[in-house]
């Protein structure tokens, strides 16, 4: 009999949609509702391929051994580095995080996630300039005019139009789409952009001249340029002077602003186009970054109220040290100081540059992973967990930092811990070897 | 199906999922509430359309009128109408 | 019985104001973590001969835990390179003085003496994450102030003068959120600031946009909803206009508003409002340049009526981070200063603002504020006005044992009054003020008087048979010492031994070991009909108001509550129910 079940949440990207509906025969996933094509997919596939659990490489060859021998051999891995990374974070819960930063902090370890190479900048912005956010549901309410500045939901986060943004009619904004204004700034003609009221095709990386011509203008400078970006300064003027018809105006950006040219200096410019247009024209102003995977945010907030630090928090003196471009994983990796990795919930296999990923194959790399990923080639001991979302519970962040709890949906494979058990089950071990070492 | 003006046509193969046109469509946003407010729909009968499995789904096409409200939010154009001249 | 869990206090001075004890040599006998008459000579003995020895303190407003201090942590990195500590066999690591990490909270604060702790404004939208963080807060107990002042659905049931509905959705809402307390926050301004940054509700009458209710409504509304219920502590509210020269005529205004609603709870609280960091609210003068204190009046107003408690929310100089729900205040903190600004709005609740912000004693304003923090606290009786900074927004919880001092002593108060800029004594009438604090009396403003307001002082708070066991023990001797010569400051800043339920937590300023202790979550019952009622009108306005479903809104008992004590409060009657007899219960 096919079993409905309401109200769950994907655990796919950054929008964290919670009206899924699944359906579920047998313990086996055989449908979905509402979800879009990926979270869909994500379901789908959740009970195929998975990873053998759990495996350790002996003679070059991942071989199956008990879970007890794979957490010795995590363990023994751990105590032995002087400096182990604890690198992905985001595709997990945030109470395993919570264990994590534990971990590290028993081990002297580095613990990153992977904000390091998406919203990172993001991050150093807001530690420059502050920023005015909001969550989905006042977009919803009260947005009239939405920008998306570097990003594409229609591909990356395909319900974050109809869901949040655009199309739900809100509680001011009762028309839906015909209350709002939708403005897309991207070098290339995206499937968001043809949605779109105007659509101002910049040219490349040059994002950041754009928001200072943005400025000038409301600063009531005079644009010396004939064009910025590629569009004509007269055109600009014009947009700034549709921006200030509206009432209240959210930036959603991506990583088109975030890993462009400038990197945290475009997002810099874009919170201080905010704050001034609260500031002089009054429209109520806010932004989001979007953030890709479902708990990226979480990892932040969860590292962050654990240690202090946001991301790249280095424990090697005992207290939490945080330098970005030091101790952030990529750094670390380039220059070789690794020497033990833990990866939870990321895929650096397809992430991560070829030198670092080279770096990664000469080191111990303990893996927990439900699929079979690239990164197994070079692992060295490998948990299949159950999936967090589908076959555990656990709190996941939005891209908006508001938390929701995910739902256990289908019964996990035998064998198969949550996160959360298989890294207390290392720290436990880690701390009696430790404590055998004193 | 009925002999209506205009009839909805789907092609799956090239829908997101998004839920554009679920949300935007004025039939399924005035019969059930979710909808307006951005949700996927909870009384199936009473819409149009819904996402299932990832990809656009028809469930009640008696109940369009043809507006093509659905159409214009598609960026993809995987929902269009068919319109069926009768003479 | 072990004798392991025997503790014996021997020969301390003992405070206890709850129980009238002020200065007396006795012994306090511990077992099982609570207090008893008499313990059996095995009982492990702590030598407090000369030392004073006073009920765990107890912090009735900080912002600690929560999106708004995470956000908080997030930008600014620089304050926890400020002060860091490694880990130990029995403490994490962490650091920072303004936004320290929630381990590092913990820690201090037993260090300071205190056993117990409040989160002064949660948005309900973001509790999970509070109580996730709770969850990991050592030593100290804890609960959470739960955000009402601008709730489109309070306002909605105003609108329609429903305030049954209202009084069931007030209980509905803190029981599924895991919240102690109803807080009010610039009730309706910011819901108008959501709209436009320079809006506001300016006073007690001024309606909110849209919804066409007025704070006073509000305040009264949510006062007598929170009577009905008899919750173990009053609305604890956060006035309109905070940091507006000439602010204290809307203080006085809306402190009148709930004079008159009857006490509902026998949780032995007798205030109605508790009114909070009311330093920031009590400004003379029509601008910055005719700035003074007002703190005279509002004392007065305080002291003639019973129905009011406050906290100071006194200024200390130096680096701080103003974080407030009240986003309007932090705007135009926003534009005094171009500081960073975080500012974030919730769907349907209540909005945050987030600024660093440096207290100078060369500054005429912030000089006066300082003064105007101890005004309030020297001329009030310390049963109704308890020593706060609003951590971290008047100042850092670990300096709190120089506002001590400045109490205990007018020479170490006038000292720093006249190094501060002249306006401190011009503008203020603290340099009229003779008054000291006795040690009993600071023992009163820091432990007993909150302990009263906030509705524990039936379990905690003093050292009568069946409380629990938290005790401060400090290397003072206020018998003997002059602490107004010589307020010994240091000492404050550390105790001799904190013991947590029995324990010793610390030990000449270590952490000697770190429990987790539960949090405490008030279940307020209503009439089941008008219960049901609500929630199905809340589940058809939720597809509406927000972006999540009602049913991933709540939050799940068994994975964020499993570790909380319940307050279980029927028609009036307060009880407490520890997370261990749950367990049982659950068991049978």
């Amino acid at each position: 009999m096919i079993e409905e079940k309401e109200n769950i949440v994907c655990p796919f990207c950054g929008c964290l949609c919670d009206d899924g509906v699944v359906k579920v025969e047998d313990n086996k996933i055989v449908g979905t509702r509402n979800l879009c094509r990926i979270g869909h997919k994500k379901f789908e596939s959740a009970q195929h391929g998975r990873a053998e659990s759990p495996r350790i490489r002996k003679n070059g060859e991942l071989v199956p051994v008990t879970l007890e021998e794979a957490f010795d051999k995590a363990a023994e891995i751990l105590v032995n580095a002087e400096r182990p990374l604890f690198y992905g974070w985001s595709a997990t819960c945030a109470e395993a995080t919570q264990v994590g930063c534990e971990l590290t902090e028993a081990c002297r370890g580095i613990i990153d996630c992977t904000a390091t190479i998406c919203h990172a900048p993001s991050i150093e912005a807001i530690q420059d300039q502050g920023a005015p956010l909001s969550t989905l549901g006042e977009v919803m309410n009260r947005a009239d005019l939405i920008l998306y500045w570097g990003c594409n939901p229609m591909h990356a986060h395909p319900r974050h139009m109809s869901r949040y943004s655009v199309y739900p009619r809100g509680f001011f904004r009762k028309r839906g789409r015909k209350s709002r204004t939708i403005m897309v700034f991207d070098p290339r003609r995206t499937d968001t952009a043809k949605l779109a009221d105007l659509h101002v095709q910049i040219s490349p990386a040059s994002d950041h001249m754009l928001v200072h011509t943005f400025r000038e203008i409301l600063n009531s400078y005079d644009v010396t340029h004939e064009t910025v970006a590629g569009i004509p300064a007269d055109a600009i003027r014009e947009t700034m002077e549709a921006m200030a018809q509206h009432q209240w105006c959210i930036l959603f950006f991506g990583m088109g602003l975030t890993q462009q040219m400038g990197k945290d200096r475009n997002i810099d410019v874009a919170i201080q186009l905010m704050h001034e247009l609260n500031k002089y024209i009054g429209i109520r102003t806010t932004l989001m970054p979007m953030r890709g995977h479902f708990n990226v945010a979480g990892a932040n907030i969860t590292i962050c109220s654990e240690t202090g630090y946001p991301f790249a928090v280095d424990f090697s003196r005992g207290y939490p040290r945080y330098l970005p471009g030091e101790t952030s994983a990529m750094d670390v990796l380039y220059r070789g100081e690794v020497d033990a990795m833990l990866n939870i919930g990321a895929n650096p296999g397809t992430s991560f540059s070829n030198r670092a990923l080279s770096h990664m194959a000469k080191i111990p790399l303990i893996n927990i992973e439900p699929h079979n990923q690239q990164l197994l080639q070079i692992s060295d001991v490998v948990f299949s967990p159950a999936m967090v979302g589908i076959e555990c519970e656990g709190t996941a962040y939005r891209m908006d930092n508001v938390p929701i709890k995910l739902r256990k949906v289908v019964e996990p494979p035998e064998n198969r811990l949550p996160d959360v058990v298989i890294l207390t089950e290392i720290l436990k071990r880690v701390k009696e070897l430790k404590g055998k070492g004193a | 199906m009925d002999n209506k003006l205009y009839n909805l046509v789907t092609k799956e193969e090239k829908c997101y999922g998004c839920g554009n046109c679920v949300v935007a469509c004025p039939v399924n946003a005035y019969n059930d509430p979710a909808v307006a407010g951005g949700k996927g729909p909870e009384q199936l009968d009473k819409v149009i359309m819904c996402v299932e499995n990832g990809v656009i789904k028809i469930l009640n096409m008696g109940l369009c009128k043809g507006c093509g409200t659905c159409i214009e939010e598609c960026p993809d154009g995987a929902i269009g109408l068919e319109v069926n001249y009768t003479t | 019985m072990t004798t392991e869990t025997e503790l014996l206090i021997k020969n301390g001075i003992v405070y206890d104001p709850i129980n009238n004890v002020d200065g007396e040599v006795r012994d306090i006998c511990i077992r099982d973590g609570k207090i008893v008459d008499s313990v059996s000579a095995e009982a492990k003995v702590i030598d407090a001969t000369g030392k004073a020895v006073t009920p765990g303190k107890v912090e009735c407003h900080s912002h600690m835990v929560g999106i708004t201090p995470t956000s908080a942590r997030i930008m600014r990195p620089e304050d926890i390179r400020t002060r860091v500590s490694a880990s130990t066999d029995v403490r994490r690591a962490g650091g920072g003085r303004t936004v320290p990490n929630t381990w590092e909270l913990g820690y201090e604060y037993a260090k300071l003496g205190f056993t117990r702790a409040y989160e002064a404004a949660v948005t309900p939208l973001y509790s999970k994450e509070a109580i996730l963080e709770f969850n990991q807060y050592p030593i100290l107990n804890k609960g959470i102030f739960t955000l009402f002042g601008n709730n489109w659905f309070v306002m909605d049931y105003l609108k329609s003068k429903e305030q049954d509905k209202l009084t069931a959705f007030v209980s509905f809402l803190l029981k599924t959120t895991g919240g102690y307390a109803v807080k009010l926050v610039n009730p309706g301004g910011n819901e108008a600031y959501k709209w436009n940054a320079e809006w506001n509700c300016h006073h007690a009458d001024d309606p909110v946009p849209h919804f066409g209710v007025t704070p006073r409504e509000i305040i009264k509304g949510l006062c007598i909803a929170n009577e009905e219920l008899g919750l173990p502590h009053s609305i604890h509210l956060h006035t309109n206009m905070l940091g507006v020269p000439g602010n204290y005529e809307v203080t006085l205004d809306e402190l009148n508003i709930t004079k008159g609603i009857a006490v509902g709870s026998d949780s032995g609280r007798v205030q109605n409002t508790h009114i909070t960091h009311v330093q920031f609210n009590s400004f003379g003068g029509d601008e910055w340049r005719t700035f003074n204190s007002k703190a005279d009046e509002i004392a007065k107003y305080i002291n003639q009526n019973d129905h009011v408690t406050a906290d100071s929310g006194n200024v200390i100089y130096g680096d701080a981070t103003t974080m407030t729900a009240d986003s309007p205040a932090e705007w135009a903190l926003y534009k005094m200063t171009h500081n960073k600004l975080i500012s974030n709005d919730t769907e349907a609740e209540d909005g945050v603002g987030i600024i660093p912000f440096l207290y100078s004693k060369k500054s005429p304003v912030h000089s006066v504020m300082w003064a105007i923090g101890l005004e309030l606290l020297l001329l009030t009786d310390p049963w109704k006005m308890f020593v706060t900074t609003d951590h971290p927004n008047g100042g850092v919880f670990l300096d709190y044992p120089l506002i001590y001092s400045w109490l205990l002593s007018k020479k170490t108060r006038m000292e720093e009054a006249e190094s501060s800029h002249g306006w401190a004594l011009k503008r203020t009438g603290l340099g009229g003020i003779d008054k000291e604090y006795s040690f009993y009396e600071l023992v009163i403003a820091t432990v007993a008087g909150p302990a009263r307001s906030l509705g524990v002082a039936k379990r905690e708070g003093h050292f009568s048979n069946g409380a629990a066991a938290n005790v401060a023990i400090w290397d003072i001797n206020p018998l003997e010492d002059d602490l107004s010569r010589d307020p010994q400051v240091d000492k404050l800043a550390t105790t001799a031994y904190t013991i947590k339920n029995g324990e010793i937590v610390v030990k000449d300023g270590t952490v000697v070991s770190a429990p987790m202790t539960p949090l405490d979550v008030a279940h307020a019952h209503v009439d089941y009909e008008i219960q049901r009622t609500v929630e199905e009108e809340l589940k058809t306005k939720f597809k509406r108001y927000y972006t999540v479903q009602f049913e991933n809104y709540i939050v799940d008992p068994d994975l964020y509550l499993a570790k909380s004590d319940r307050i279980d409060v029927v028609s009036g009657k307060v009880h407490f129910i520890p997370y261990a007899t749950q367990t049982e219960e659950a068991v049978k």
